[in-house]
């Protein structure tokens, strides 16, 4: 088994970290945590794989990311539409109207932005890195990222540049 | 701190993580599972698909020693030292009678590797299976119990075979046999134990065979079950496709079967002794993706002519049903701090130990394996009070 003091030992430090990620893209905290538990199932699953790692925090991460988005694109299969919506629970107790605010906006977003605004605003990981995760051209996570800030501009302070350039334009 | 980030922070101070253990256990379970049909090891969940009987606990101490007229069963030092080893983990038990029981332990290696021994006590007798690589399994056949150290795969070429091992302790003593491959059929013999890990298997006690069993039309198939009639019950499905139970009266020649629910992959299937009383638990709808995928928990009491809803619960936290001769059963709820032990035809649910991992009923005799430690818990009331027993 891999260390399992080392998969424990991350579990409690980034289990909650991780959840607070996902929740983000996918806006249903039950998704998250079943997506992130997923994720740490895998590691105890393929213990010399996950032994191997550089950077086991981000291969998690990356695990539970393609639960969330095999999920999502089997939901919007199922329900025929190509819903920016997502699932259609966003419940944390004791959430404030903002924050809902904030979650609603977020998961209207096409999921290819959210999942770039949370990877680079939350993640804080750089454009070059975020391409190489989701395997695409780094000009066409800039792109997603531009459309979801203006998106989401009126919402978080930080992206009030964003709309002013589009509103300029 | 940007909103987003705040947001971030906001969900993670109310995560409550489950316990590491559950999901080290998950992650245990699913390498074997994978092992077994990859062909490189053996699911410790045939271990947990085993009925089990009533248990006097008085004769389980984990202590128990040859009697003075089996002192002939020579001690296996390899397999004492893996049993006792302060990091062995016990990976299955399974209960027969009150006191047949038998327990996989397994011990860490370098390499990521195992090595595994299984403990089996007859009447206060105490045998030891052999320490292999491949872990054991172990299983109830009729008033036995049964330790296996399975091949790697089913395939006849697989050099595992000769390290595979079944090991009984019958009123003759202590049996070891090896596993003899036999070409897959659909039909089995009478007496065969049938066992699932991803294909379903049938066992012949005396001659040590062991070969799949193919239900046309079928793909996988858990749990096998077999009541007093000698029917035997499985859960099967297609890959991908809608959970049904299947049943046998004649040993393979046909089957019998039901759609659990529409739409639902799996399910989990609970059969009482005598047929009669089955709870059943539908899988997931493949499409649902959110907490709000709810199954029904149903109770049949006449061998699944018709059925009642008792209660819905979101999946994935409903799993272990069981059944009882009384037209009852039990089914084991968690989600978080949200625990209940429902009670399909009996009334309001009890609390569960917290730490109670799954559920497996021989007759009024339930028992369940403790998921953050190596003890099995045990109830003889139904679910009401629970013990905890060492079985070493």
């Amino acid at each position: 088994m891999a260390d399992g003091d080392t998969v424990r030992e991350l579990y409690e430090g980034c289990y909650r970290r991780l959840v607070g990620q996902l929740f983000a893209i996918c806006g249903n905290l039950g998704e998250a945590e079943d997506a992130v538990q997923e994720a740490f199932v895998r590691a105890v699953e393929k213990p010399r794989r996950f032994e191997q790692l550089e950077n086991p925090e981000a291969w998690l991460r990356a695990v539970a990311l393609n639960a969330v988005r095999r999920r999502y694109r089997r939901a919007t299969r199922f329900h025929g539409l190509l819903s920016r919506a997502g699932v259609p629970e966003t419940t944390v107790t004791g959430m404030s109207a903002d924050r809902v605010a904030l979650v609603e906006a977020l998961r209207q977003l096409p999921f290819e932005q959210r999942e770039a605004i949370v990877l680079h605003h939350i993640v804080d990981l750089p454009v070059r890195e975020i391409a190489v995760q989701l395997r695409v051209p780094e000009g066409t996570v800039k792109a997603r990222l531009a459309r979801g800030r203006v998106r989401l501009a009126p919402l978080v302070h930080e992206f009030a540049d964003d709309a002013e350039e589009v509103n300029h334009v | 701190m940007s909103e987003l980030k705040e947001l971030s922070w906001d969900v993670q101070e109310t995560v409550q993580p489950l316990p590491f253990e559950a999901l080290e256990r998950r992650g245990i379970r699913r390498r074997h599972r994978r092992q077994a049909l990859a062909g490189a090891g053996v699911v410790a969940a045939v271990t947990i698909a085993v009925l089990a009987a009533v248990l006097p606990l008085g004769n389980l101490t984990g202590t128990e020693k040859p009697s003075a007229g089996q002192t002939s069963i020579p001690v296996d030092q390899a397999a004492e030292k893996v049993i006792h080893d302060k990091k062995a983990a016990m990976f299955g038990v399974a209960f027969a009678t009150p006191t047949r029981w038998a327990a996989v332990w397994a011990l860490p290696q370098p390499g990521s590797t195992w090595k595994s021994a299984a403990v089996l006590s007859r009447d206060g007798v105490r045998a030891t299976a052999p320490v292999r690589k491949n872990d054991y399994s172990v299983v109830q056949a009729g008033d036995e119990v049964l330790a296996l150290s399975m091949p790697t795969s089913m395939k006849g070429s697989d050099p595992t075979w000769a390290q595979s091992v079944m090991v009984r302790l019958t009123d003759q003593g202590r049996i070891e046999k090896k596993l003899h491959w036999a070409p897959p059929t659909t039909e089995f013999g009478a007496d065969d134990v049938l066992l699932a890990s991803g294909t379903l298997r049938a066992l012949n006690l005396e001659t040590g065979t062991l070969r799949e069993v193919k239900i046309p039309g079928i793909d996988n198939a858990l749990e096998p079950q077999r009541d007093t009639t000698g029917r035997w019950w499985v859960v099967a499905a297609r890959n991908s496709g809608v959970g049904n139970i299947y049943w046998t009266d004649d040993h393979g020649k046909t089957w019998g079967h039901s759609v659990i629910s529409q739409g639902r992959m799996g399910g989990d299937l609970g059969v009482s002794p005598d047929g009669r009383t089955l709870v059943v638990i539908p899988g997931r709808k493949p499409a649902r993706t959110d907490d709000g995928d709810e199954v029904p928990l149903r109770l049949s009491t006449d061998r699944g002519e018709h059925w009642t809803t008792v209660a819905t619960r979101n999946a994935p936290y409903l799993q272990s049903p069981v059944a009882f001769d009384n037209g009852t059963g039990l089914a084991l709820y968690q989600r978080g701090k949200d625990r209940e032990l429902l009670r399909p035809g009996a009334g309001k649910p009890f609390t569960p130990p917290t730490d109670l991992g799954n559920l497996i009923a021989v007759g009024d005799f339930v028992y369940g394996m403790q998921y953050n430690g190596n003890h099995a818990i045990t109830s003889t009331n139904h679910g009401r009070t629970w013990k905890y027993v060492d079985p070493r």
